[in-house]
């Protein structure tokens, strides 16, 4: 379970004085594994910086933030990689993600080096995982730019799957995807957290989408997360 | 101009890639290609002609064996000012670029300070106190050199640093200078052959410069050296023009082949090697 | 005589990869004041046309067909009368607003440049000309507005901005390539409501390309789907709404929110190799054995045109 407790984040430019701007004021809200946390606002209210503060990638100007009841800013290293593998984030432009010049196969194998695989396991794991988000073998050989956006968003995603992380935050994975894509990839998504038990910080600014995939939602509006009752 | 260059960009590569490729094995075998020693002496003052393609100098040595062997030196100030400096420069970019906050202000600083030494007056001077040689040369040249690399460097690491595939690999966890060697730096490749390329031309010319002062190396005959001495000893005066244009032009030629070389480089994106034109209508 | 004929159309750009095979033998006809929403997923070859038609395709593109727009073939005419035509009798409007717009220029001299290049006029006339189309597209203080620059603009004004400059020369024809691309809900209501009503008062015809059906719903006409590199129906829209015959068409619509999101199943074929038999057949659920053996011609149904063995 990720916990955020009396979460902020301010955002300072400008000179000579700076203008403070306050983008997240006292967040408190507990994440599952399993479910799936809708979050729903206006771009640039915030959820982008939400998510990264969640995935570890930005700290909060005060406030902590708790992965099993651990805080994640005393993590000492063997916690904070176990941390680090566990909450993974995707992002939204399906092309942004990944190394353009690299080779997809060589994307995928960066991970499982990483992870200390052993060479002749990690032809095995990257098969398991490439029909696990349903593309074939024939992809391992291309190059990113050569990939449509919903079979970008997949490899991106296979990529995470490798790490076999407990916990996705995903940033408007589905916004720069045609409509018949999206629903594939909702799908997919879907099922993953039905076979591994993930749980999701689901960010998007469709309500359509969220009502589909959460389980709670949240709004954030003026800085302000409101969680809608259930029912 | 621009328009003949764009639709023949293909042609001029070929032209650097064939000049370049030309002049460095003129440089790396000219015991062979040079049909005298350097010591050896002949009469002086001679004209153009079969035995002696360019003549001789005012104490009979053979002037086309001095230009094959002259190649050697100013090609190696040149290249070997141009991998240091730039090995520098990108070192100093990489780190200043990924890692923003008070390592770029110290990085950018250095860099300023470096900025504002005078460079030729510095070698000239140093050259007056300590014996001048290449070794010399090179040295300066490759401490002072680097600045606009860094720069350049730089601002694309900080451009690629923004991009999604860096955050994600921060996501999944892979070190600071994993992504810096493994992912930043494929990226910036296409920008650091060119910057060597003009770092190897500035030297270059540099060397050049000074040798023609009469700063240079005197026991080593590069180009720069040739043209300095047809000055002093005479080839100017009487109008001994293949002294002194053979050196000049291939100075200019080799210059000139690494700036044509750069085009293939040209990048318009990120992961794109070719530029998609808008041609007229063809059927 | 219909304002835009497009007979049996080809495109296929040779690249490193081997010959990609946009847009195979594509017929289209739009009459005077009609839409056709041409509806199809990234990549199947609808902006292609749009850029046939414009002939602003790549050096690397062989082009084959005919494009006739009011009697005249447009694949035959030279660079000087095709660049006449574009942005006055043709207009368009392409995807991603703050990347079409200059940004060291202010709003109104980009708004005023038709008015400057087709008909020779001035600066200021021009900019009095911007000003004039700014408040047409209902901007408040259209006088403050055309001073102002692209930056100081969102996403979403800078494109109905696009919009009043397309079509300040009343074209015959728009051209909206993905207009509504990457905008959240309630401004693609507002650009779709604004382009529908500039385009009443214009009385032009217009060609939306959208892979968006509930944006294709609201304006247009008709409908062609299109699925790697051809039509694979043609259908008045509310026709296609109320039933689908294509089971792409079917299976678009299962996509949508409002219907559950069911995916199709599988990923749309390569456009360099060749695959036997229908396109559609390995994600189709009623493919027989003639499906992975022939091609389906285009089959005429009603008033409609369906590529599918089970209308034969």
């Amino acid at each position: 379970m990720i916990e955020l407790h009396k979460v902020t984040y301010e955002f300072s430019q400008g000179w000579p004085r700076k203008q403070h701007q306050i983008v997240l004021s006292n967040i408190s809200v507990k994440l599952y594994m399993g479910k799936t946390f809708g979050l729903m606002g206006h771009s640039g209210t915030g959820k982008t910086t939400l998510g990264k503060m969640v995935a570890g990638l930005i700290k909060p100007f005060s406030g902590t933030i708790f992965f099993h009841g651990k805080d994640i800013s005393r993590m000492k290293p063997p916690d904070w990689l176990f941390f680090r593998r566990n909450v993974q984030m995707l992002f939204q432009d399906p092309q942004g993600s990944l190394n353009p010049k690299k080779r997809i196969d060589a994307s995928l194998r960066d991970v499982l080096n990483i992870t200390k695989v052993p060479f002749n396991q990690q032809k095995e794991a990257i098969e398991d995982v490439l029909k696990t988000v349903g593309l074939s073998t024939d992809f391992l050989l291309r190059y990113p730019a050569q990939l449509s956006g919903g079979q970008n968003q997949r490899i991106s995603l296979a990529r995470i799957l490798l790490l076999k992380p407990e916990f996705i935050v995903l940033d408007e994975p589905t916004s720069a995807l045609d409509i018949s894509v999206q629903a594939q990839i909702l799908f997919l998504l879907r099922e993953l957290q039905k076979n591994h038990g993930l749980g999701y910080l689901f960010i998007s600014h469709d309500p359509e989408v969220i009502q589909y995939m959460s389980h709670t939602i949240g709004i954030l509006k003026n800085g302000n997360l409101d969680i809608v009752p259930e029912g | 101009m621009k328009d003949l260059i764009f639709q023949r960009k293909k042609y001029f590569i070929r032209i650097g890639g064939f000049l370049f490729i030309l002049f460095l094995l003129v440089a790396i075998f000219a015991n062979f290609i040079a049909p005298f020693q350097l010591k050896d002496r002949f009469d002086p003052f001679l004209p153009l002609g079969l035995k002696h393609l360019l003549g001789t100098n005012d104490i009979g040595n053979d002037l086309f064996t001095e230009f094959i062997y002259g190649s050697r030196i100013t090609l190696l100030v040149g290249l070997l000012t141009g991998v240091f400096s730039v090995s520098i420069g990108v070192l100093i970019g990489l780190f200043a670029g990924y890692h923003g906050g008070f390592i770029d202000e110290l990085l950018m600083g250095i860099t300023d300070v470096i900025l504002m030494i005078p460079r030729i007056p510095l070698i000239i001077v140093l050259s007056a106190f300590l014996r001048p040689s290449v070794g010399l040369m090179i040295l300066v040249m490759s401490i002072l050199w680097w600045t606009s690399t860094a720069r350049v460097i730089r601002s694309r690491t900080m451009q690629i640093r923004s991009m999604g595939f860096v955050e994600s690999a921060r996501c999944l966890g892979f070190s600071g200078w994993h992504i810096l060697f493994y992912e930043i730096l494929p990226n910036i490749v296409m920008i650091i052959i060119p910057e060597f390329l003009i770092t190897v031309a500035s030297a270059m010319i540099s060397e050049a410069s000074l040798s023609f002062l009469g700063l240079g190396d005197p026991s080593l005959k590069s180009w720069g050296m040739m043209i300095h001495h047809a000055f002093q000893r005479g080839g100017f005066l009487n109008g001994m023009w293949w002294w002194y244009i053979p050196p000049g032009m291939s100075i200019t030629l080799f210059v000139l082949s690494m700036v044509f070389l750069s085009f293939a480089f040209e990048e318009t994106e990120i992961g794109m090697g070719e530029e998609v034109a808008i041609a007229p209508f063809n059927r | 005589m219909p304002l835009l004929t497009v007979e049996r159309l080809n495109v296929v750009f040779t690249t490193h990869q081997g010959r990609v095979k946009a847009v195979k033998n594509v017929s289209i006809t739009i009459l005077h004041q009609e839409t056709l929403a041409l509806i199809g997923e990234t990549g199947c070859g609808k902006s292609v046309i749009a850029q046939s038609i414009l002939r602003l395709l790549p050096g690397n593109a062989q082009i084959n067909g005919r494009i006739l727009f009011q009697g005249r073939d447009l694949l035959l005419v030279d660079e000087k009368t095709m660049a006449s035509i574009r942005g006055k009798e043709i207009a368009i409007i392409f995807q991603n607003p703050s990347l079409a717009l200059n940004p060291v220029y202010s709003i109104g001299w980009q708004v005023g440049e038709p008015f400057r290049i087709h008909q020779g006029v001035d600066r200021n006339q021009s900019i009095q000309e911007s000003v004039r189309l700014l408040s047409y597209m209902k901007f408040d203080k259209p006088e403050s507005a055309v001073k102002m620059y692209p930056f100081e603009f969102s996403g979403g004004m800078n494109q109905r901005v696009l919009i009043a400059s397309a079509l300040a020369l009343h074209p015959n024809l728009i051209i909206a390539d993905e207009p509504t691309q990457g905008l959240d809900r309630t401004l693609i209501k507002q650009i779709i409501e604004q382009l529908d009503r500039a385009r009443k008062i214009h009385s032009s015809s217009m060609l939306l390309i959208t892979h968006d059906l509930t944006v294709a719903r609201s304006i247009s006409d008709w409908i062609m789907v299109m699925y790697a590199g051809e039509i694979v129906e043609q259908v008045p829209t509310l026709d296609f709404f109320q039933s689908p015959f294509h089971p792409y068409s079917q299976g678009l619509l299962r996509s949508l929110p409002e219907n559950g999101f069911h995916p199709i199943p599988g990923q749309s074929p390569s456009m360099i190799e060749d695959l036997q038999g229908c396109q559609f057949h390995p994600r189709c659920q009623w493919a027989r054995e003639q499906c992975h053996r022939e091609k389906p011609g285009l089959m005429s149904v009603n008033e409609r045109l369906v590529r599918c063995f089970l209308y034969d």
